[in-house]
């Protein structure tokens, strides 16, 4: 379905703790339009600050939009009551502080809160979902750990589970693999993949490595200062022209002999001459 | 930490004099003074007060007292007596455990206490506190009146009255001697009107500086004192303190108490409490002081 | 799900059996036997009828529900706070609460007589928990905001009640210092009774809406994303929690630790999942506070030890072989 998520001249950001007077607002995200569909694998990339959290924030309503709206499936996003729109879009946060203990089956059981009945009791269908996301996720031999005692790669596949019970038709990721070693990083975007190709769940992924979100994305958003500098396919976002003028610094495209995506290369600067 | 027990022993022998409690109707009844107080035929009496408990000796019916607080110790025979708790905290389940007939406690004692006795169908009676000799005798009488001892009581007071016109006329004939009455030390706290230590400084001539200052017992600064150079400084022993205190006013050279020495030290267990012995005592022993 | 059932009929058979020795243990020791027949018969006139009936049940109860209360609230606010150090009282209630105990046995002792006390503590109390709700709501009811607005109104409202220490006559504040250190044995029986029936209800509602507070505690992000609104979420719990433990403060004083050693060792024993954690911390807490209670007015009768001193000394030493002994305390 074409028109799955559309954002029409959605403007936003913070407002900022300053000491005197009104709060002045900070905008981060300056009129942005876009159209995504069903099933697509959409990477948000830009540099820091660019908007591509504050967007997602904005999707899953954490944030309220100063100006535009959102339409998912059709509908003005914040028609959605909290319960329905949990059941529908899904969202895995950059950092999730855990200050409490939970044992790893508890805390992906906890992702199934949006279908749980008024006591908050698990049912069979609950459990049923979680052991079929954390076969998913290879994280069955975990399940009776406590959560604070396992390792990144490990949290962030619980986190993952996590996220995939609430049997999402929209998955909104903030940097899923940014502190995995390339094994996990593999492993997890595969997964997602699978799922994206598989059962059609659409993807809106934020990432910093380009040369990931370019293996794995059906189409990029390149962000820069609360803008849409560029969306398209990765062979039409990832140019040099396009990457050295967002992020200013000076890079090499060639193209990944496997694969034949785009692939991003670095150039150090240090023993150039100042200009 | 003597200060706080110290002060703690003078909440037996103080209340605020503004308010009057009234209790509900029946035998349980009103202490004002001048009400009709019936007899009571008891055999089992608790104090809750430590100058309860010295009266209930002087009025010869210690036998048929059951239980006292750890505080009462005048007369030196109440210790034997059993224990049914502090003075702040009298401990119900002993106080019901011993059946008493009559509960005797004053007003500084907790309404909530007094209440929950009363709820438990325990009969107790409250007594205002006296300060001034007026009230004191007058409070004994009372108390007297319900234990059916009046003519002892009577006996007492007469003598003590005797004893006090003999101290009068034989002090009677000093000037005016400045005294200031200490009776804690940080902060200074003295006493003004209306209270006992004042009324014997002021029976045997002697003139109070605090005396107009206010009433009851209330703080005063140190400079107020050193303005009105007292000629005489009782100072009311609190435990270490009061060493301290003593050097602390030794200090001041130039006061007149202290070039003529006449600082004093009170043992506040012999002075304070208002019964009429106490009163008596604690009379002849600042006489003898400042004269 | 037999470890839970497990746990659950051992805390009652705990709790019925430290009832029982509440009210068979004191100064007047009483048997088995004797505190059936007493119990059997309201209507009794002896000495040891009425000190059942109108001295240790009451105060057994009270000690159950304050003691019930307290630890379930200390629950709801680590939960909030996303802190397992929290306590029932950081959040400033405790300071309001005393403010009103003292301004009350001041001015209103004489026109209120016996019910001041509990009456214008919980005013106090309440009087606290709007000013924080009020102030943390600036910060949309962010930890830190709360936390911050509780202690720093905790700490305004101290100095002012040191401040009337400092002025009034020495002989007032006994009750009052007497109060802040934890008594179960002044309140009248209709306050117990009304303070029951809050916290128990109150509990209910917190057992009913459990499984929000877990979801609470994974952040707002993952919150909202999950379907709760954090801080509407937040607010409620914040409210609920702390209308109990001003019930609480307002008949007992000050009792401390055990709305934070009871959550800790419960979260211990049964995991953080809030649906079991309360009740069992419910039932622990009143666990505690009778035994606590119980020893408090007997190892030196007549005379009494404030029970907030018992709690403070034995949550101390637990708190301290629990956390030298512990291997698991990574996080914390």
């Amino acid at each position: 379905m074409e028109n799955f998520l559309v954002a029409d001249n959605l403007t936003c950001g913070y407002t900022e703790e300053v000491p005197h007077r009104h709060l002045p607002k900070r905008e981060v995200i300056k009129n942005i339009s876009l159209s995504l569909g069903e099933g697509e694998f959409i990477g948000m990339i830009g540099p820091n600050g660019a908007g591509k959290t504050t967007f997602l924030r904005v999707l899953t309503r954490i944030l309220k939009p100063w100006k535009g709206k959102i339409f998912f499936q059709g509908k003005n996003l914040e028609k959605f009551s909290p319960k329905q729109l949990a059941k529908e879009i899904a969202f895995l946060p950059q950092n999730i502080e855990i200050p409490f203990p939970f044992s790893v089956e508890t805390f992906i059981l906890l992702g199934r809160y949006p279908y749980l009945d008024y006591f908050g009791r698990f049912n069979f269908q609950d459990e049923q979902q979680v052991k079929k996301m954390m076969e998913l996720t290879d994280t069955v031999h975990l399940k009776d750990k406590k959560i604070n005692t396992l390792s990144g790669g490990e949290r962030q596949r619980v986190f993952l589970a996590q996220t995939l019970v609430q049997e999402p038709k929209l998955l909104l990721l903030d940097e899923p693999v940014a502190h995995l070693d390339i094994g996990h990083q593999i492993e997890i975007l595969d997964l997602i993949k699978r799922l994206n190709q598989e059962k059609n769940l659409t993807v809106i992924a934020v990432f910093h490595d380009l040369n990931l979100a370019s293996e794995y994305c059906d189409r990029l958003l390149l962000l820069n200062e609360g803008k849409i500098y560029k969306n398209g396919q990765p062979e039409e976002v990832l140019t040099y022209k396009n990457l050295e003028e967002v992020y200013k610094t000076v890079v090499i495209v060639s193209k990944n002999p496997l694969s034949s995506k785009p692939h991003v290369l670095l150039v150090p600067q240090w023993d150039k001459k100042c200009n | 930490m003597g200060t706080l027990f110290f002060l703690i022993f003078l909440i037996g022998c103080n209340q605020s004099p503004s308010h009057q409690v009234t209790e509900s109707p029946s035998d349980q009844v009103t202490q004002s003074p001048g009400h009709r107080v019936t007899r009571l035929p008891v055999q089992r009496i608790i104090s809750l007060a430590p100058s309860i408990t010295e009266q209930l000796y002087s009025l010869g019916v210690e036998e048929k007292i059951v239980g006292v607080t750890i505080f009462c110790t005048h007369p030196a025979e109440a210790k034997i007596k059993e224990k049914i708790g502090t003075y702040l905290e009298p401990n119900l389940e002993k106080i019901v455990a011993l059946k008493p007939d009559l509960v005797l406690a004053t007003e500084s004692q907790k309404k909530e206490t007094v209440k929950k006795l009363k709820d438990l169908g325990i009969k107790i009676f409250v007594f205002k506190e006296g300060e001034t000799f007026k009230e004191i005798t007058e409070q004994f009488l009372q108390l007297a009146k319900i234990l059916g001892e009046e003519k002892r009581a009577k006996r007492i007071i007469t003598s003590a009255e005797k004893e006090i016109k003999k101290i009068i006329a034989r002090d009677k004939n000093f000037f005016l001697l400045k005294v200031f009455l200490q009776l804690g030390s940080e902060p200074l706290i003295t006493a003004g009107e209306d209270t006992f230590l004042n009324e014997m400084v002021e029976l045997i001539g002697g003139a109070n500086i605090a005396a107009n200052l206010g009433k009851g017992y209330f703080r005063i600064n140190r400079e107020k004192v050193i303005q009105e150079d007292p000629e005489v400084i009782l100072i009311v022993s609190m435990g270490e303190t009061t060493e301290k205190e003593l050097k602390a006013w030794l200090k001041f050279k130039n006061l007149k108490a202290v070039r003529e020495k006449k600082i004093y030290l009170l043992d506040a267990d012999k002075i304070c409490r208002p019964t009429v012995t106490c009163f008596l005592e604690g009379l002849g022993t600042i006489s003898k002081l400042i004269r | 799900m037999k470890r839970k059932i497990l746990l659950f009929v051992s805390l009652f058979f705990l709790l019925f059996s430290s009832f029982i020795a509440s009210l068979i243990l004191g100064g007047e020791k009483i048997s088995l036997r004797c505190l059936l027949t007493v119990l059997s018969n309201p209507a009794g006139e002896n000495p040891i009828s009425t000190i059942v009936w109108r001295i240790r049940l009451p105060r057994s109860l009270l000690a159950l529900m304050v003691g019930a209360g307290l630890a379930t609230c200390g629950c709801v606010f680590q939960g909030i706070l996303r802190n397992p150090l929290a306590e029932p009282y950081t959040l400033g209630i405790s300071g309001g609460a005393a403010l009103g105990a003292v301004l009350g046995e001041i001015f209103f002792s004489h026109l209120l007589g016996y019910y001041s006390l509990p009456l214008t503590s919980f005013l106090g109390a309440l009087f606290s928990i709007f000013l924080v709700y009020f102030f943390a709501s600036q910060k949309k009811f962010n930890p830190t905001g709360l936390i911050l607005s509780g202690v720093i109104l905790s700490f305004l409202f101290s100095s002012f009640v040191l401040l009337i220490f400092a002025l009034i006559r020495p002989e007032r504040f006994h009750t009052i210092i007497l109060w802040l250190m934890g008594d179960l044995s002044a309140a009248p029986t209709e306050i117990i009774r009304i303070v029951s029936f809050c916290i128990i209800s109150g509990f209910v509602l917190l057992v009913f809406l459990s499984r929000k507070l877990d979801i609470l505690t994974l952040g707002e992000e993952k919150a909202t994303s999950l379907g709760v609104e954090p801080e509407s979420g937040k607010k409620i719990f914040f409210l609920l929690a702390s209308l109990i433990v001003s019930a609480c403060v307002s008949s007992a004083g000050m009792i401390a630790f055990v709305g934070l050693i009871v959550p800790h060792f419960f979260r211990w024993i049964t995991g953080t999942e809030h649906p079991t954690l309360l009740p069992a911390a419910f039932l622990g807490g009143a666990i505690f506070l009778l035994l606590a209670d119980t020893c408090a007015r007997t190892i030196i009768y007549p005379v009494e030890i404030p029970v907030g001193v018992i709690t403070g000394i034995i949550g101390g030493i637990f708190f301290l072989i629990f956390f030298l002994k512990s291997k698991k305390w990574k996080i914390f």
